[in-house]
């Protein structure tokens, strides 16, 4: 009798007792079903060149750390709080496990105005981290000359340097934190801050 | 031969009549499983190796818990070259931020860096931008080398420490990839600053 090939892969076939004519379905849907899952990812094994490069690499959502042994790493996705999942990777470990090091960090865009008076972007820092840079206008077109951190999603501000523009040379602001009821750290007062100048900066902070 | 999916064929066929299909099958998916794994029959069989990726010519799109590494070009003042990116799965707006933003993917990688200084020095941040930086001991401009589209910010901090004096300093845009340091001390001597410079590539 010749079987109804299956859905799935399946490992068990042939049986040992059966003729090879009987696991024909098997067979076909075997080779066809490892031909789709390889594909993923994959160049197809049919492909005329580069069969078996990847095309890209999906890291499906871990729950936790994989167990990466001395002379491996680990490239994978776990979830991130407030977040989705990110991309990560952990280093070497054996018996006391390598360190895991957050490699993306929350979803770039590129809205460079944040606010009247300052143009800013971000990007990210291995670990958790986030960085903040651009100009920012004390008073004017800023009158109550405050530094927005945009996207809000800083929990510790762990430096910050602002530096003059302008051909004169002067002190840099020093800055106070706005309170939030929510922790987050969405916006800086400046203070000391040179009416009418603008100050270049660079901030970080963890999420 | 190739790999085929499609043998042995169903309404009856024997496997006996495919049966050099089936063994190329089984010796192609091992060949070419091996170009970026560890080949079947060894110790790690099953792992990476290597990770080779062919160009795409866009994002793949992720709407799954999980996140897509792939490589396609990426425009820089240096030129167009394939980089590695990542896209994650859209989650925003977010209760902290009501941005509608896409997850359009982040640049991972960009192939220029410069290590060895001795002046100015290159790195890279996620998203297409260099991270410039150095030291200067007087007035004076920085011409950034590789050249970038835009810079977005300059910051300089004084470094005279053993002077004991503090010193000011101001930073002038020039152009795309230039910028004038001017500096203020009354202390006499050589002044020294550190600069941190970021700009799109």
């Amino acid at each position: 009798m010749i079987p109804t090939p299956k859905d799935n892969y399946d490992s068990q076939v042939p049986n040992p007792n059966d003729f090879l004519a009987v696991s024909q379905g098997d067979f076909l849907s075997n080779f066809g079903q490892l031909y789709n899952a390889f594909v993923r990812n994959h160049i197809a094994l049919d492909a005329a060149s580069s069969a078996g490069n990847h095309t890209n690499v999906e890291l499906v959502q871990l729950p936790v750390a994989p167990h990466t042994n001395v002379g491996e790493i680990s490239l994978y996705s776990k979830n991130v709080v407030d977040q989705v999942s990110q991309f990560f990777l952990k280093f070497q470990g054996g018996n006391v496990q390598g360190q895991e090091v957050q490699m993306t960090n929350y979803q770039l865009y590129f809205n460079q105005i944040i606010q009247p008076g300052q143009f800013g972007l971000f990007s990210m820092l291995p670990g958790g981290l986030i960085i903040y840079f651009g100009v920012v206008f004390a008073s004017g077109t800023n009158p109550v000359n405050t530094l927005v951190l945009h996207p809000y999603i800083t929990k510790n501000l762990i430096c910050i340097n602002l530096c003059l523009s302008g051909t004169t040379p002067g002190i840099s602001p020093w800055v106070s934190i706005v309170p939030e009821a929510s922790g987050i750290i969405k916006k800086l007062t400046l203070h000391d801050a040179l009416p009418g100048f603008a100050y270049f900066y660079i901030a970080i902070g963890n999420t | 031969m190739t790999y085929s999916p499609i043998v042995p064929q169903p309404n009856g066929q024997s496997p006996a009549n495919t049966q050099a299909q089936i063994q190329t099958n089984f010796a192609q998916y091992a060949l070419k499983f091996l170009v970026n794994h560890s080949a079947l029959n060894t110790t790690n069989q099953g792992d990476h190796e290597k990770v080779i990726f062919e160009k795409l010519s866009g994002d793949p799109g992720v709407v799954n818990d999980l996140v897509a590494l792939f490589c396609k070009d990426a425009i820089s003042k240096s030129g167009t070259e394939p980089q590695i990116f990542a896209q994650i799965k859209k989650f925003l707006p977010s209760p902290n931020d009501p941005t509608n933003a896409p997850n359009i993917a982040m640049q991972l990688t960009q192939s220029l860096v410069n290590t060895v200084g001795p002046n100015q020095f290159v790195s890279f941040l996620i998203g297409n931008y260099r991270l410039y930086f150095g030291t200067v001991t007087a007035n004076g401009t920085v011409t950034l080398s590789p050249a970038p589209t835009t810079i977005h910010s300059v910051v300089a901090i004084p470094n005279n420490i053993t002077l004991g004096i503090p010193s000011l300093v101001s930073v002038v845009v020039n152009s795309s990839n230039n910028f004038q340091f001017d500096i203020f001390s009354n202390a006499s001597g050589v002044f020294s600053f550190t600069w941190i410079c970021i700009a799109t590539a």
